[in-house]
């Protein structure tokens, strides 16, 4: 089983609480040539992106100081920025994909994930 | 808790600083006892109080270095285990991705741990790789083992181990697990089958497991909601269970109200037939849980329209609620005179949900909330029709009587 990436060289911000689940992201993205930047909570991403430029946002809902939506909507509304974003999430409830895609997610991706799926999904994303 | 190790030595500390409180707590009182008879100086009384202030500043002493000393090692320790964690996490990813070779010999618990919580988080191919290989390495043994352990908290353990590890061939000791004498080990237990069995393929050896599965989800005689969050976890392997379920016509109620709850959940459409056949259950909870889920489904058959109207009348008031909610889905020339009736039902939610039903059933259901808005022979039902207008954007005739958008 072999991981193939056929985009290459895209700045990727992942915040996630989770250390095995942002680490398999980093695993999984690292090697297409994806630069991969891990933030653990809402004011990291925050400071990660006002920080720098980043092509793609992959975010979890649940954060140790917050809700990852409020980075969602800090990205769009603060920021104006119109990047790609995932959510990602453990809940398959309508309502929180909803609530996603309303404040602008690009994808609602629910855990547990295919890594070949979610890889497929950045590359078309930051194609 | 801030401690994840070491229960031993912490109990023992305490132990010992209470046996030395209660020495000297003792030897005073008996001193103060010997006073009162004046058998003792008072040099003595004091000597002893002296004693037994510096045994309790001794106790308090011991206890505050040892919890400093228990952060002061346990950060770098958490930190350690995190780095094997977070190295065997890649080594782990690189044997999935054929960039590492199998690891071989005895694995320790990291390796395990870390393994597992990758199992977890994947899905699809790639996890039933994982699993393959987990079973290849038997990584899942040692935890079968301790599934007959005789202390709960090593049986639970064990079982959280196995529901993120989803390895096929812990299904038939864990359906035995569902038999716990514990009621949280036997829905721990039930977990760990449904998130295995999520992952299966359909085909005939899921179907077998799915009916030994709802006999066992049956016996563990969990209460419902424990029942319904471990169907919801069977994600696509639920329709074959609820089937299972549904076929046995001696389910007890609890049970029966957890399938209908997932059906909603899950928007099963396949058992609307099994909610419309509830709707006139003797059990009130199981009445509400199937028009539960026909609202949650968004379906109404012709077959549904008696029992639904018949339900609107019901005694228990959530179960006229659900009611309401579920005529919205009828055919507008029955919905909307039934609709407008319970418009003026005693319950408060019931009237709302009437209301809400009718807004949903399009221009002739927004005429009558209109109509009862402007007149209604109950004041309480027109209120009702006007504040549902005004939160949907509606100005209603009412918007000037003091009525403003709910919150």
């Amino acid at each position: 089983m072999r991981l193939e990436s056929k985009k290459a060289m895209s700045a990727i911000l992942v915040v996630d609480d989770d250390p095995i689940s942002a680490r398999l992201l980093e695993l999984t993205l690292t090697p297409g040539g994806h630069q991969v930047e891990v933030a653990r909570d809402v004011s990291s991403g925050q400071r990660a992106l006002l920080a720098g430029h980043h092509d793609l946002l992959i975010l979890d809902i649940f954060l140790p100081d917050g809700s990852g939506l409020e980075i969602l909507r800090f990205l769009r509304e603060d920021l104006k920025q119109a990047i790609p974003v995932i959510v990602l999430s453990g809940h398959r409830q309508e309502d929180f994909a909803d609530r996603a895609t309303k404040l602008g997610a690009t994808q609602y991706v629910t855990k547990p994930f295919s890594l070949r799926d979610l890889l497929a999904e950045v590359d078309r994303l930051t194609g | 808790m801030w401690r994840r190790f070491a229960d031993i030595p912490y109990t023992l500390l305490v132990f010992g600083i209470f046996m030395l409180e209660l020495v000297g707590l003792g030897t005073l009182i008996w001193t103060f006892a010997l006073r009162t008879g004046q058998l003792v100086p008072d040099v003595f009384v004091e000597q002893t109080l002296i004693a037994a202030t510096a045994i309790t500043a001794l106790g308090l002493l011991l206890l505050t270095a040892y919890i400093l000393a228990y952060h002061v090692l346990s950060v770098p320790r958490e930190r350690r285990r995190q780095q094997r964690l977070e190295t065997w996490t890649d080594r782990w990813f690189g044997v999935l991705f054929s960039t590492e070779p199998t690891p071989t010999g005895r694995l320790g618990a990291d390796a395990t741990a870390a393994a597992f919580e990758i199992r977890e988080r994947l899905k699809g191919s790639e996890g039933k790789e994982f699993s393959r290989l987990l079973e290849e390495l038997r990584l899942g043994e040692p935890l079968l083992d301790r599934l007959r352990s005789f202390r709960l908290t090593t049986r639970l353990s064990a079982l959280d181990g196995l529901a993120k590890a989803r390895l096929p061939g812990s299904i038939g000791p864990l359906m035995r697990a569902m038999l716990d004498p514990n009621p949280v080990a036997r829905f721990m237990a039930g977990r760990a089958v449904a998130r295995t069995m999520s992952e299966m393929p359909p085909d005939a050896r899921r179907d077998e497991v799915a009916l030994t599965f709802a006999r066992a989800l049956e016996l563990a005689a969990l209460p419902p909601g424990a029942s319904g969050e471990i169907l919801l976890l069977l994600e696509d392997a639920a329709p074959v269970v609820l089937a299972a379920l549904f076929l046995d016509g001696r389910l007890p109620a609890p049970l029966v109200r957890a399938a209908l709850d997932v059906v909603g959940r899950h928007r099963l459409r396949e058992f609307t037939d099994e909610a419309v056949s509830r709707i006139t259950y003797r059990d009130r909870e199981v009445r509400a849980a199937a028009l539960r889920a026909l609202a949650r489904l968004g379906i109404a058959p012709p077959q549904a329209s008696d029992p639904i109207v018949i339900a609107l009348n019901d005694d228990t008031e959530f179960v006229r609620v659900q009611a309401a909610r579920a005529a919205a889905y009828l055919p507008p020339e029955v919905a909307v005179p039934v609709l407008q009736g319970s418009m003026g039902d005693s319950s408060w939610w019931v009237r709302r949900a009437s209301a809400e039903s009718l807004l949903k059933l399009g221009p002739k259901g927004i005429g009558t909330l209109w109509a009862a808005a402007n007149k209604h022979p109950d004041v309480f039902a027109g209120d009702m029709a006007a504040q549902v207008l005004l939160d949907a954007g509606i100005k209603a005739p009412q918007f000037g009587s003091g009525l403003s958008e709910t919150a």
